[in-house]
């Protein structure tokens, strides 16, 4: 929950809308650009310690919040593993 | 004030006047320094006290037919900034636009598919009260600066910065989006039969020092310097603008140029090596190519049916696969598999899957750099 919980104030604090559900996309909902992505990926490293890869920018990974929250405890998972 | 003062002063607002002889509304006081583009059908409005400084390179105001451009009171505008608008674009008063910077609502382009003739929705844009946008920097359709932000040098923004916007449907900027289809046959086919023999005999001029297929064409000026082999494909096309397209091949080096691709104005291309460029490929304003920078020349191969937007940098030894996008302001200085889109600085290739669709006012934005 607090992974869901950080990541949705990144976003509705860099992006301006606060009006979205987990299960919205990020894309066609408009809540998040290309550029936006950018800078989501970029907070997802430096806040969670993880490394992302271009391979990984895709949408099952990034398009909704609930996507993102699975997406992160899985590369922390491969990480602790690892 | 003298006689001899107030000559000066008249025969000065006089010929800004007459620069600025294209604007729907000119205010009181305003000030133009060197040379101003003023193009397109629609409307320019220019509030009092505005300064224009195009001492050190053109500024370009471009309001498409149907569309506005608003610049407020005592906004002053440096040498190099381009706004260009499909529907609305306003700069409030005391603001301040750095050198360079490109302004525009509208990517004129779909970033998806292979038919980019299409144009997408139009965003507008709004620089609030004493916001100042850096020198280089890219506002890209839907961004909305704040009053008193100040937009880093070099930064691409497409949303709203600085401030939290004001409740949806107060502000002038939330008008949902428009479609603007491109007029019948589109962009550079569209020309008259006279037209395209000006600009192929103009091409003929410009390029008479490369290998050139037929029906290339050139609006604008193109400066070129071979010293090695310069082949460009049939149907090519020089775009006109404030700057103009330069071709350098040193000796011994090699550009291959393929059919139907598009240059907009002010790119660079520069070979030491070798560059390769596939057919169908647009290339925005100000794009810089070069194969050399510090070390040896390493090979640059841009695919068919690219599509490199505006200021963007393509490093030595990359290579772009077909059907991507570089976006706005993007350094690329890795190779670019195909289909994707490339964006920021350095730039992160992601799926071109990865972006916005076109529902309810938004679309991708071919953009750049993460805002600073």
């Amino acid at each position: 929950m607090i992974v869901r919980a950080r990541i949705r104030e990144f976003i509705v604090e860099s992006f301006f809308v606060d009006d979205f559900s987990d299960d919205d996309s990020f894309l066609r909902h408009s809540i998040i650009d290309s550029l936006g992505m950018l800078e989501l990926v970029a907070f997802l490293e430096k806040e969670f310690g993880i490394k992302v890869s271009d391979a990984e920018l895709v949408p099952e990974n990034l398009d909704s919040l609930t996507k993102v929250c699975a997406f992160v405890k899985r590369k922390k998972v491969v990480g602790t593993a690892a | 004030m003298t006689a001899s003062d107030l000559m000066r002063r008249l025969v000065s607002d006089l010929g800004s006047r007459m620069k600025l002889r294209g604007c729907a509304s000119v205010g009181r006081s305003t000030t133009v320094l060197g040379r101003i583009w003023v193009r397109g059908k629609g409307q320019v409005h220019l509030a009092e006290g505005v300064v224009l400084d195009a001492r050190s390179a053109p500024i370009e105001l471009y309001a498409h037919r149907g569309a506005e451009i608003r610049i407020g009171v005592g906004v002053r505008i440096e040498g190099g900034a381009s706004l260009e608008a499909v529907s609305q674009i306003a700069i409030g008063a005391g603001a301040k636009l750095g050198g360079f910077c490109k302004i525009l609502d509208n990517n004129f382009h779909l970033v998806g598919g292979w038919n980019r003739e299409q144009r997408p929705p139009s965003r507008p844009v709004t620089v609030e009260d004493r916001a100042e946008v850096g020198a280089r920097a890219i506002l890209l359709p839907g961004a909305r600066i704040g009053p008193g932000a100040v937009v880093p040098a070099g930064a691409v923004i497409s949303r709203t910065f600085g401030a939290k916007p004001a409740p949806s449907g107060s502000a002038e900027t939330s008008g949902t989006a428009q479609t603007h289809p491109l007029p019948p046959g589109g962009g550079p086919r569209s020309l008259s039969l006279v037209q395209a023999a000006v600009h192929i005999l103009r091409a003929a001029w410009y390029l008479r020092a490369c290998e050139r297929g037929p029906r290339v064409r050139a609006m604008g000026p193109v400066r070129v310097t071979n010293e090695g082999t310069i082949r460009i494909g049939d149907r090519a096309v020089f775009m006109g603008g404030m700057i103009a397209t330069t071709i350098s091949c040193r000796p011994g080096a090699s550009i291959e140029i393929g059919s139907s691709t598009i240059f907009n104005y002010g790119v660079s291309l520069e070979a030491c090596g070798s560059i390769r460029i596939g057919s169908r490929t647009m290339f925005g304003s100000l794009v810089r190519v070069a194969d050399r920078s510090d070390g040896p020349a390493r090979r640059i191969v841009i695919g068919d049916d690219v599509w490199i937007a505006h200021g963007a940098t393509i490093a030595p030894g990359v290579t772009i696969g077909s059907g991507s996008v570089v976006a706005a302001g993007s350094v690329v200085s890795c190779d670019v598999p195909p289909g994707s889109l490339a964006i920021g600085s350095p730039a992160r290739c992601m799926r071109l899957s990865l972006r916005s669709e076109q529902p309810r006012g938004a679309f991708a934005t071919p953009s750049g750099s993460v805002v600073g």
